[in-house]
């Protein structure tokens, strides 16, 4: 249960997460695994500035990788927010190899960009998404769509790590 | 003083909504601009309130958004810190009366006075009635 949340996420923390997953999960702590946002002070502060009283860590990928096989075990309910898939992908290898593995990774939002293509309401997938997918599947991680708790999830079918016809 | 722009970032078509009901109420906002997150990343989504804010003059405008902490927020509070040419508050929690007193008043206060007024007004606004009616806020 430690790692409640473990989600691909293009907005990080938002309304989803914070009104949405917040509530359900009741978390000890927001984890937002982004490089470039570890690397930019003002970027930070405005995050940390939209989670209130709930602590929230900005981490680059390689410290992130120790502080959550720390958090793993826990008791406490951890919610994992990173950016994209391929992000992911190298988040999760690295718990993988720090005997940590997640139960699941939830697919929140992936929004348009040029060159994604859409294959779910708010899911837009590339190339390296479609490989990361394959990834985390040779990982043997479970990759569920699910935007909100009210929403049914589903598990991300086979073909989605293909590329499309 | 001229009549100060703003623009309203909001989930689904909330802004647009709100817009709506406030130009039935007051007539047309001329500079009133609605921005929904519907579809946008992070990153796009605060290139749509850059460019709408660029728009803003060097007196500034009001930023107005649903809740405090989402996509919206700290979209328009990243462009607002960073690049606004003028005085440019973000208000979250927008709602009708918030509105409203906006329309009255772009004209007669700076953004910053005029925000700090709206919350005040918005805040007030809300009241429960439980049983009998009882005096209200003055609109």
């Amino acid at each position: 249960m430690s790692l409640a949340l473990v989600r691909v996420d293009d907005r990080l923390i938002h309304g989803q997460v914070l009104l949405g997953w917040g509530p359900a999960l009741d978390p000890a702590r927001y984890v937002v695994v982004d490089d470039g946002l570890a690397a930019d002070p003002f970027e930070r502060a405005l995050i940390e500035s939209s989670v209130g009283a709930i602590p929230l860590e900005v981490l680059a990928l390689d410290a992130a990788v120790p502080r959550l096989a720390a958090l793993a075990p826990g008791p406490e309910p951890t919610v994992v927010l990173v950016r994209s898939l391929p992000e992911m992908a190298r988040l999760v290898g690295g718990l993988a190899r720090a005997g940590a593995l997640p139960a699941a990774v939830n697919l929140g939002g992936l929004h348009y960009a040029p060159g994604k293509s859409r294959v779910h309401d708010a899911i837009y997938l590339d190339h390296a998404d479609r490989a990361a997918l394959a990834a985390l599947a040779g990982l043997g991680v479970r990759v569920v769509v699910q935007d909100v708790p009210a929403t049914r999830p589903f598990d991300v079918p086979a073909d989605w790590r293909e590329e499309p016809a | 003083m001229s009549r100060l722009p703003a623009l309203l970032v909001t989930h689904g078509k909330l802004g647009d909504a709100l817009l709506e009901a406030a130009e039935r109420i007051v007539g047309r906002l001329e500079g009133v601009v609605v921005l929904s997150n519907d579809g946008l990343s992070r990153d796009a989504l605060t290139e749509a309130v850059r460019e709408r804010v660029k728009a803003f003059g060097p007196e500034g405008g009001v930023l107005f958004v649903d809740v405090a902490g989402g996509s919206c927020a700290q979209a328009a509070l990243g462009v607002a810190a960073r690049e606004a040419a003028g005085p440019t508050p973000v208000i979250t929690g927008v709602n009708l009366p918030m509105l409203l007193d906006f329309a009255h008043h772009r004209a007669d206060l700076e953004p910053r006075a005029l925000a700090a007024r709206l919350a005040e007004k918005a805040q007030a606004a809300v009241v429960v009635f439980d049983g009998r009616p009882t005096p209200g806020p003055p609109a």
